[in-house]
């Protein structure tokens, strides 16, 4: 093999391959592969001209523009942005459906958080309040049925939550320019203290007779008496 | 040499010199895809891929490899994708038909017969042969193009070649 090895080199710098054979003793078997192989280098291809290399030329040059490599760092934001994308989306699609007891509900209500600061006010804000309240009462109802009386507790309570945040939106809808109102009553300290019992006065005076009262108050009047009646067997009127 | 070396280190950043190295290099691509891809407008989609991927991929090359060898690696993934992409089901042989002057080929009948047994042969063993007798490469810049060994570079070509001889001895 090397003998031959040695007859290619000496075939490739320009020597015939009778002298080679003779040089180097070569079988007559060595000498047709050596034979051979100088015909390989005689195989024809297409011919191209100069009209024929500038044409490929111009194409080349005009794809250097529209095929123009992008560097390490935006191919990585690229991807990156790519990946963000993606992964919102598949979350959003796998989650949007789930009910409050699925596993995946956690997931969905971070993004519905997400979802909810960019949305803000808008009316798409309130179509996801309104889905909100429709799945919580899903899920109330199952709930319901299993007698799984802390989850219903819960599921109330959210629900509660996202009626009142659902009328919060649509009076903050006649009050333009402002922001929604805050529903503070979770926050109102609850008042533990027993209130005292007011004793009506015994004498009646132009302040305190019935009789006295500007008309259109009939519903609090209504409520005082039933305070008198039950405060006091006293109550002459 | 020394030359070709500076129209590369300047083409990497400029298109004017890229140019220039395409020139230089014209005759080489021309004959590496002309001896695999037997059709002249294969070979011109060819050549035209070839040059945007060596533009693009000449950042990579350094001086401490052989240019030779970058270039005909590229060359070579440049035909291995033309072939995937035509799901190998077109063979060498569909694509080496027997070529007649009005391609641009200067017809002989020996040159037929080599020709029409090279088909013959699997495609690493065409590629070696092709590779160091058609393309001029040496041994050692076979084995980093094809990703083998010296030894199998040699061996693979001796065997190819005997098996050259046997297919025009039953054809001939």
């Amino acid at each position: 093999m090397d003998r031959l090895e040695k007859a290619f080199e000496l075939m490739k710098k320009g020597h015939r391959v009778n002298e080679i054979a003779q040089s180097l003793n070569l079988s007559p078997e060595e000498t047709e592969i050596l034979l051979l192989s100088g015909k390989i280098k005689e195989i024809s291809v297409p011919d191209f001209s100069k009209k024929d290399k500038k044409k490929i030329w111009n194409e080349i040059s005009k794809q250097f523009s529209t095929r123009k490599a992008l560097s390490f760092k935006a191919r990585l934001v690229l991807g990156l942005a790519s990946l963000l994308i993606v992964s919102t989306t598949v979350i959003g699609a796998a989650s949007v459906n789930s009910l409050p007891d699925s596993p995946l509900y956690n997931l969905k209500t971070a993004y519905l958080k997400l979802v909810e600061k960019v949305a803000y006010g808008s009316s798409y804000h309130k179509k996801l309040i309104k889905r909100q309240i429709m799945e919580y009462g899903m899920a109330l109802k199952s709930h319901q049925e299993k007698k799984d009386y802390e989850a219903i507790k819960a599921i109330k309570q959210k629900l509660e939550k996202s009626k009142r945040s659902l009328k919060l939106l649509e009076k903050a809808k006649t009050r333009r320019g402002m922001p929604p109102l805050k529903d503070n009553r979770l926050k109102r300290p609850v008042n533990k203290k027993i209130p005292k019992i007011h004793k009506p006065s015994t004498t009646q005076t132009p302040e305190n007779n019935l009789n006295n009262r500007p008309a259109g108050n009939e519903e609090k009047e209504l409520n005082f008496r039933n305070k008198k009646q039950t405060g006091n067997s006293n109550n002459k009127f | 040499m020394k030359e070709l070396e500076e129209i590369i280190e300047k083409a990497k950043n400029s298109k004017k010199y890229f140019e220039k190295l395409y020139q230089e290099t014209f005759e080489m691509a021309a004959r590496y895809f002309g001896a695999r891809v037997r059709n002249k407008a294969d070979v011109e989609d060819l050549l035209q891929e070839f040059y945007l991927k060596l533009y693009r991929s000449l950042k990579n090359y350094t001086e401490m490899g052989s240019f030779y060898a970058f270039f005909y690696s590229t060359a070579r993934s440049v035909y291995l994708d033309f072939l995937r992409k035509r799901d190998f089901e077109v063979s060498y042989e569909d694509l080496s038909y027997i070529p007649d002057s009005r391609n641009g080929f200067e017809v002989s009948e020996n040159k037929i017969d080599v020709e029409n047994a090279l088909t013959k042969l699997k495609e690493d063993e065409r590629e070696i042969i092709l590779l160091y007798f058609y393309d001029g490469l040496k041994n050692e810049e076979i084995a980093e193009i094809m990703g083998i060994s010296l030894e199998n570079v040699k061996i693979k070509k001796h065997r190819a070649l005997k098996k050259l001889r046997s297919i025009l001895e039953n054809h001939g």
